[in-house]
């Protein structure tokens, strides 16, 4: 005995007259019988009708003309979609290798930031005053302080492995400021293998900047703030590196105070001889209105 | 005991007309077959760079694409929308087919993943909900369709465009699985056999999900019409 249940599993069989001849025989008897699967047959026939006579929906004029331009597109990718897939699945680079690299790249320039660049390539670590046909705007300097003992600044020297600060002659500026900050003083054939080592980041500052060797950096730093107004001159940026244990400054002061930041410099006790008022600028590149001039200035703590 | 055989009595014409139904079955299956070796053509030189050959093949089924992206959607904006991208997919994925099936039951096997697609999306963000509340996209739309003709009776016309809207509601409520079955057989005429193919399934549960799917539009039309 089949129930109501049975018959309604056989109605796509009955309406589509798929089945065989004994089974018609059953379901007739049942329909005959029931009347709730009888008026069920029936709206199922009406619905499967209503399905099979739903209207055929006509797309807008503008269809192909739209489609036209959307596989144009496709044709063409713009740079934006090239970029836009650039990570996603089935495109040139697989996802994994895709993020990988992002990571290195992401690492790498941490690792680029917090370290000098002579770390990651020894031939970059290039001694400054080597290359210097003219001895370098270098001063060997070491003297007492004039404030608290550990205020000691012990000189007033080249970039790279220390270079003694002489008297520096006129024409002794160096190439040292990175990028769009090189020099236009014209470089010597001497010279030249310096240039093309030169490095590019800030923070490798050249011979021509100063360094400043404190056993306080803090106070050394207080130091040339005071000297800065005094020179027409101002801080422009200041950031730490390597762990506090150097300082770097970066200063805008007019271009004829040079000589004089030095020289307050040693009259500070920041240098014992060195460049007097008559020092030229080394950085003339730097020059902004060609009146003010960038300088940096690195503290360091005693050796 | 032996087996009984019955011989039923055939009367010519019934003869005739089973001859008739013959022929007509052959000129069919030979159009086609040829329909199918033409998409195969145009196919092939798609492969080859033919932008030509596949907008070949777009006039030749951007209609009923348009037709089934709109009964998965039921709204012309959307359906738009969902044709071009049918479109585009088949167009980027056509190295792809290899040619094991025919390409309509290829690009409309795409049509349905990606109506469903869509359909699961816009069910998701109640799209649904909010349009049974607004105007009836028959009257909006009204133009842009062919309407059958159910008479001349303005009556009889409206009942038939209430019927549909019921319907397509009753579509629209369904699950995605049912419904794509109930516009591939009942609205676009596919056979048993290719609805089988394009979604990857067995035969049987075609027609056992199909058979639920009508059963819960027939409840929805009795509770409305009856």
């Amino acid at each position: 005995m089949k129930s109501c249940r049975d018959f309604t599993d056989l109605f796509v069989e009955m309406h589509e007259n798929r089945a065989d001849t004994a089974t018609r025989q059953i379901f007739a008897e049942h329909m005959q019988a029931c009347p709730g699967c009888r008026e069920d047959f029936k709206w199922y026939g009406v619905t499967v009708q209503a399905l099979n006579t739903m209207e055929r929906v006509q797309p807008p004029r503008e269809f192909m003309v739209q489609l036209g331009a959307r596989l144009d597109k496709l044709d063409s990718p713009s740079l934006f979609d090239y970029f836009r897939t650039f990570f996603s699945p089935g495109s040139a680079i697989p996802i994994p290798v895709g993020v990988t690299a992002l990571l290195a790249i992401a690492v790498t320039g941490l690792m680029l930031y917090n370290q000098s660049v002579s770390s990651f390539f020894p031939w970059a670590n290039y001694d400054y005053s080597a290359s210097r046909t003219d001895g370098g705007a270098a001063v060997a300097a070491q003297m007492p302080a004039p404030g608290p003992a550990e205020h000691r600044t012990k000189g007033l020297q080249g970039h790279g492995p220390v270079a003694a600060l002489e008297p520096a002659p006129v024409s002794s500026p160096a190439t040292s400021i990175p990028g769009s900050l090189a020099q236009s003083t014209p470089i010597t054939p001497e010279r030249t293998e310096a240039v093309s080592f030169m490095p590019t980041l800030a923070d490798r500052i050249g011979a021509d900047n100063l360094t400043v060797e404190s056993a306080s950096i803090p106070s050394a730093v207080e130091s040339v703030e005071r000297i800065l107004p005094n020179l027409g001159g101002r801080l422009v940026e200041m950031k730490p590196f390597d762990g506090n244990r150097e300082v770097l400054m970066r200063v805008m002061i007019p271009s004829n105070a040079y000589g004089d930041l030095t020289t307050s410099l040693i009259n500070h006790g920041a240098v014992q001889v060195g460049a007097g008022s008559g020092v030229t600028p080394p950085t003339k590149a730097t020059e902004t209105d060609g009146k003010q001039v960038f300088l940096y200035i690195r503290f360091q703590r005693t050796r | 005991m032996g087996e009984k055989t019955f011989l039923v009595p055939i009367s010519p014409e019934t003869i005739l007309i089973g001859l008739c139904l013959n022929i007509v079955s052959l000129v069919m299956t030979s159009a086609s077959a040829s329909a199918d070796n033409e998409d195969a053509e145009l196919v092939r030189q798609c492969t080859q760079g033919s932008r030509e050959a596949f907008d070949s093949l777009v006039e030749k089924y951007y209609k009923k694409i348009y037709n089934l992206a709109y009964r998965f959607v039921g709204d012309p904006e959307e359906a738009n929308d969902l044709a071009q991208e049918i479109f585009a997919a088949a167009y980027q994925n056509l190295k792809k087919f290899r040619g094991d099936a025919k390409f309509s039951t290829w690009l409309f096997q795409i049509a349905s993943n990606r109506g469903k697609n869509r359909f699961k999306y816009l069910k998701r963000r109640g799209y649904f909900v909010n349009r049974g509340k607004g105007e009836s996209d028959f009257d909006k739309e009204s133009g842009t369709r062919d309407i059958p003709d159910y008479s001349q009776n303005p009556e009889t016309v409206l009942a038939g465009r209430q019927i549909q809207k019921i319907v397509q509601d009753a579509i629209d409520e369904l699950e995605p699985d049912h419904k794509e079955i109930v516009i591939l057989r009942d609205i676009e005429g596919f056979s048993y056999d290719e609805i089988a193919r394009m979604l990857n399934l067995p035969e049987g549960t075609t027609k056992s999900r199909l058979h639920r799917a009508r059963m819960v539009v027939k409840e929805k039309l009795k509770k409305v019409l009856s």
